[in-house]
């Protein structure tokens, strides 16, 4: 049962990246698509649509923090890997959990909202505040899991 | 295709949105002085080429280059094109099958902005190789040709065409996905519907031949419509102001440009809830109808301008404006 979980905490760590990254893949491609868009017509506004794409990488980061806490934990990065029951293993996956959801929908999201705001950049560039602004708001539903999986993978005993 | 797809799209179109004319850039050109100052302002905002040639028609022809070079380049899918040139396609195949009983060369007549390749147009209506062409001009073009020949007038060729034209307007509207298209297309088949039937009003058909003549209706019930105009134009009238379309009617009285006016600004109105839209072609559609005005208020202008037409007079016809 000490494999089992092992095993279960791993796929915690392993949902954690992999949607939390599919999220932020999918935002930062999109405001991409939409930066080359007005870059294309206008080169001058690259920093103000860099910040913009940076936004939604946030979320495969904070999926990667988490994970790499799972294998501080497990002690699987030290090589002196713990014995962790199924409840444990349990435990550390439903910790991944909020980050892994959480990161994928708030990626995918504030990406729509960020490449939009390139579009309000390509047509009003004195705009650029704004548009960093309203992208903003949706990181704090990447944050909010990310608490939440950061504060349960530390309680785990 | 997904509407996220459109974002590079969508993204060119709002950094060229910020380049159409403004208000008062318009009004300084109605106010210029001369024709000559209007033509420098222009030029002062991009758009005259540098070798400064001052032609009305190559300005234009110019400028609807550029707005149709851009379009292409930035859709994802060409195929969405294909709704906002279908009016000049089926009247670039008017214009084909017009000169090839003429013998004359069409070109000079083609209407641009199109997805047609119209050296093959010309070619293919020239040697009756009609099932050659777009499946969409194919079955419409041979009737076309053969109600010509049968009859011998251009008149019928023309009248399958238009209503082939409004039939295929009518389609896209029920086949788009976009509400905003829908409305428009379905604006453009009513508003030309009665153009239509006020000519044949005018002109004294009989019921069969405007029914043939009037394409689908929306706002409008054809049977109705047709009746009207075959009553006369006072019947006509009659019913309209009792439509939505009540306040175009109502200019149409009196003058056709107005009517024109009001359809375009009316269309843009329609255009203009794609402001708010970042995703999918309704940005990129709605650009090709505001940049479209804005070059017809541009060839306006200036062709008012040189026949030293009065600045009151210029604000009555320019069209509205999309930013």
């Amino acid at each position: 049962m000490t494999n089992l979980g092992l095993a279960l905490a791993l796929f915690g760590a392993a949902f954690a990246v992999i949607f939390a990254g599919i999220g932020s893949a999918k935002g930062v491609g999109l405001v991409g698509q939409a930066s080359a868009g007005a870059l294309s017509e206008d080169s001058s506004l690259f920093g103000k649509v860099l910040i913009l794409q940076l936004l939604p990488g946030t979320q495969g980061l904070y999926g990667f923090i988490i994970a790499i806490f799972v294998l501080i934990r497990t002690g699987i990065l030290s090589g002196d890997v713990a014995e962790l029951t199924w409840v444990q293993g349990l435990l550390y996956l439903a910790s991944c959990l909020p980050i892994a959801f959480g990161g994928l929908l708030s990626g995918i999201h504030q990406g729509k909202v960020a490449a939009a705001g390139v579009s309000l950049v390509a047509k009003k560039p004195d705009q650029s505040g704004r548009a960093i602004t309203m992208a903003s708001l949706v990181e704090f539903y990447a944050i909010l899991p990310f608490l939440i999986s950061f504060l349960a993978v530390f309680r785990i005993g | 295709m997904k509407d996220t797809d459109y974002a590079y799209a969508v993204a060119r179109i709002r950094a060229n949105e910020g380049k159409l004319l403004t208000g008062a850039q318009v009004e300084a050109l109605t106010d210029a002085p001369s024709f000559e100052r209007a033509l420098q302002d222009l030029k002062n905002l991009g758009w005259l080429a540098d070798d400064g040639e001052a032609e009305i028609s190559a300005i234009i022809g110019r400028q609807n280059a550029a707005l149709w070079d851009l379009l292409q380049a930035v859709v994802p899918d060409k195929d969405d094109l294909g709704a906002l040139t279908a009016l000049n396609d089926f009247f670039n195949l008017k214009a084909a099958l017009k000169c090839m009983l003429t013998e004359q060369d069409p070109t000079p007549l083609y209407q641009m902005p199109t997805l047609l390749d119209l050296d093959a147009l010309t070619e293919n209506v020239n040697a009756h190789a009609f099932d050659r062409l777009p499946p969409f001009l194919a079955a419409c073009a041979k009737r076309a040709f053969e109600a010509a020949h049968r009859t011998e007038s251009g008149q019928s060729a023309d009248i399958l065409v238009d209503e082939a034209a409004l039939r295929f307007l009518a389609d896209k509207a029920e086949e788009t996905g976009s509400d905003l298209l829908r409305e428009i297309f379905r604006f453009l088949c009513d508003s030309t519907n009665i153009k239509v039937a006020l000519r044949c009003a005018r002109t004294g058909k009989d019921l069969s031949f405007t029914e043939s003549a009037v394409g689908p209706c929306f706002a409008l019930e054809k049977s109705v419509l047709c009746y009207a105009a075959v009553q006369g134009e006072a019947a006509l009238f009659n019913y309209l102001s009792a439509t939505p379309l009540s306040g175009g009617a109502a200019l149409l009285k009196n003058s056709t440009s107005a009517f024109e006016k009001w359809c375009d600004d009316t269309v843009l109105e329609k255009a203009k809830a794609a402001k708010y839209v970042f995703f999918g072609f309704d940005p990129i559609a709605a650009y090709f109808f505001a940049k479209t005005a804005e070059i017809k208020t541009v060839r306006i202008l200036l062709s008012a301008k040189k026949a030293g037409v009065a600045p009151e007079i210029i604000k009555e016809r320019v069209r509205a404006l999309y930013v």
